[in-house]
């Protein structure tokens, strides 16, 4: 947990320091406002994340370590403390059939999504992280992640994790959550 | 060694389980089939605890809990999967439930319907079907599902992600308008049948409605809300007509809504004793359902010491009681564990009920602070959202 906090409070404050939603719009066009929201919810960090596996373990009791062997993209994208993560809320598609930048078979990738900055400890670069929920099949259940770093009130939707943005699908139904690198951050 | 006789041996058996059934009269015979009912109005240390079953989305429902009950403790439930909406009425002992669902279970044809269930039998009496496929689907909150202040009108909000509110007549079932939001979430009640918004302009927009549902007035305030710096929490309370909005950074933004415009109150850090201590300092509001208020009239604040940036959903151990007339913190209440939502019975023995990160619900005894007791076991539940009966 501390490494994770440690990592957490890192993220934010580098990306507070160093971009701002204002940004993200900016860079994504007008077009988008209104569509870029993260896909799910607030869950108690003790239901949402494990992070018990040491320094190199995803967390999960029961979920096997997947870490990337790349130093340019490291960590383990089964586990929560995953640097793309920092903005995601939902289960893990890497726990549930699908990857990082793919969904489980049987689901639809949803066309709607929040957006993110994460920085990358393996080149120090930010970039731009699209959330895409998975649809149409009940909840995964597995390596549910739960941070809310960049999370704003319902208010201002496309920067607010608490709606089901399966909305844009064939069927709202909720399975898991993608983390998909779109580009970099040259703000 | 002698050898009794087996006949001697059945006949003293016979004679032993005689006597025990003499001793005992016989268990009444039980009708089936049985099915229990509940009181048509419920008392009101009841409260109902939604659970989002976020393990299961498609398959949430609403149980109806006695926080004060030794026995039985849960009272019964009613379905609510899918991104539920809840609410209720006392007086038309009625429960509302705003749900979706697809023709093949997870896939085939959407349908969005307001089930009216009946409080006694907690079957459903009607169904409203809602078109368009736009009922919003969040986690589980008061705020996207309300009533008018005077019991006539169910508000639904919608999100595409285009938002609007759809208005139900509760006395003929009827849809009777559709009102668009100009990029506002969430209802409030304002005056006697209207309601208010917040918008993501920062300011706030109202809507005062006849008797038939349809707008009189529309209203927008000048910005007031700093979703930049220090955001509102969409959650809010009512007291005397006013709703009072905690902030990501613990300020308390009071809004007068007794029909027609809002008039925005100052946004005013808590004060008092508790306040200044070294956690009260830096404590901040967090949670899910952060806020709530006792039949008093006064507000209750989940707090958590030590709020970082991001924390302001991790939930708190510590709940304030804050006085809107004074603007201080009167109380503090430190919760046995980590909780996200809070609420507040208001019946003659009242408690403080606290959704804890496990999942479970924590009974506290208002008056006293002591943790009574914990109810749960229901497996994967996760009841974010709790509403005491009125």
């Amino acid at each position: 947990m501390k490494r994770l906090d440690s990592l957490t409070e890192k993220l934010v404050r580098g990306v507070a320091r160093r971009s701002s939603r204002r940004g993200f719009m900016g860079l994504l066009g007008g077009a988008l406002v209104g569509q870029l929201a993260i896909p799910v919810l607030p869950v108690s960090r003790a239901a949402a994340m494990t992070p018990e596996g040491g320094a190199d373990g995803n967390g999960y009791d029961g979920v096997t370590d997947r870490p990337t062997n790349n130093p340019e993209d490291p960590g383990d994208p089964t586990g929560c403390d995953y640097w793309r993560y920092c903005g995601i809320d939902g289960f893990l598609c890497t726990c549930c059939g699908g990857s990082t930048s793919s969904c489980p078979p049987g689901t639809e990738m949803s066309p709607i999504t929040w957006v993110g900055t994460c920085l990358n400890p393996g080149d120090g670069r930010r970039y731009v992280i699209s959330y895409n929920d998975c649809c149409g099949i009940n909840s995964c259940g597995r390596c549910l992640c739960n941070r809310n770093e960049n999370d704003t009130p319902m208010v201002r939707p496309q920067s607010n994790n608490d709606i089901n943005w399966c909305v844009g699908s064939e069927s709202t139904v909720y399975n898991c959550s993608t983390a998909v690198i779109i580009g970099l951050d040259e703000g | 060694m002698k050898v009794v006789p087996l006949r001697s041996l059945v006949l003293l058996l016979g004679l032993v389980c005689f006597g025990e059934l003499k001793a005992h009269a016989q268990l009444p015979i039980e009708p089936v089939p049985s099915t229990r009912t509940l009181p048509e109005v419920y008392p009101q240390n009841w409260i109902f605890a939604q659970d989002l079953s976020f393990f299961s989305l498609v398959t949430g429902r609403v149980y109806i809990v006695d926080p004060t009950a030794k026995r039985r403790d849960v009272q019964g439930m009613v379905d609510a999967g899918q991104f539920a909406t809840f609410s209720f009425s006392q007086a038309r002992h009625e429960l509302y439930v705003g749900e979706t669902f697809y023709s093949r279970g997870m896939r085939g044809e959407r349908s969005d319907f307001i089930t009216i269930y009946d409080t006694q039998t907690l079957l459903p009496k009607a169904q409203v079907e809602l078109p368009g496929g736009k009922r919003a689907q969040t986690v589980t909150q008061k705020n996207a599902l309300q009533q008018s202040a005077d019991g006539r009108f169910l508000f639904v909000y919608n999100f595409t992600p285009a938002a609007s509110v759809t208005v139900l007549d509760l006395d003929t079932h009827d849809l009777v308008n559709e009102i668009q939001l100009p990029g506002c979430s969430m209802i409030y009640q304002n005056g006697k049948s209207g309601f208010a918004t917040l918008c993501g302009d920062g300011s706030m927009m109202a809507f005062d409605l006849d008797e038939t549902g349809q707008v009189t007035g529309e209203f927008r305030t000048e910005p007031f809300n700093d979703i930049d710096a220090d955001p509102l929490f969409m959650k809010a309370v009512i007291v005397n007509q006013t709703a009072y909005f905690p902030t990501f950074e613990g300020r308390i933004q009071p809004v007068k809504l007794a029909g027609g415009a809002p008039v925005v109150g100052a946004k005013k850090y808590m004060t008092g004793a508790v306040r200044n201590t070294d956690h009260g300092q830096y404590a901040r509001p967090a949670g899910w359902q952060v806020i709530t208020r006792d039949a008093a009239g006064k507000v209750y604040i989940l707090m958590r010491p030590d709020a970082k940036p991001g924390d302001h959903k991790s939930g708190g151990s510590y709940v304030w009681v804050y006085n809107p007339k004074s603007g201080a913190v009167v109380r503090e209440y430190e919760l046995a564990s980590n909780s996200i939502s809070i609420e507040v019975t208001l019946g003659s023995n009242p408690m403080l009920v606290a959704t804890s990160e496990e999942m479970h619900l924590d009974i506290y005894d208002l008056k006293s602070g002591e943790h009574l007791r914990k109810i749960g076991g229901w497996g994967p539940a996760t009841p974010f959202s709790l509403y005491a009966v009125q």
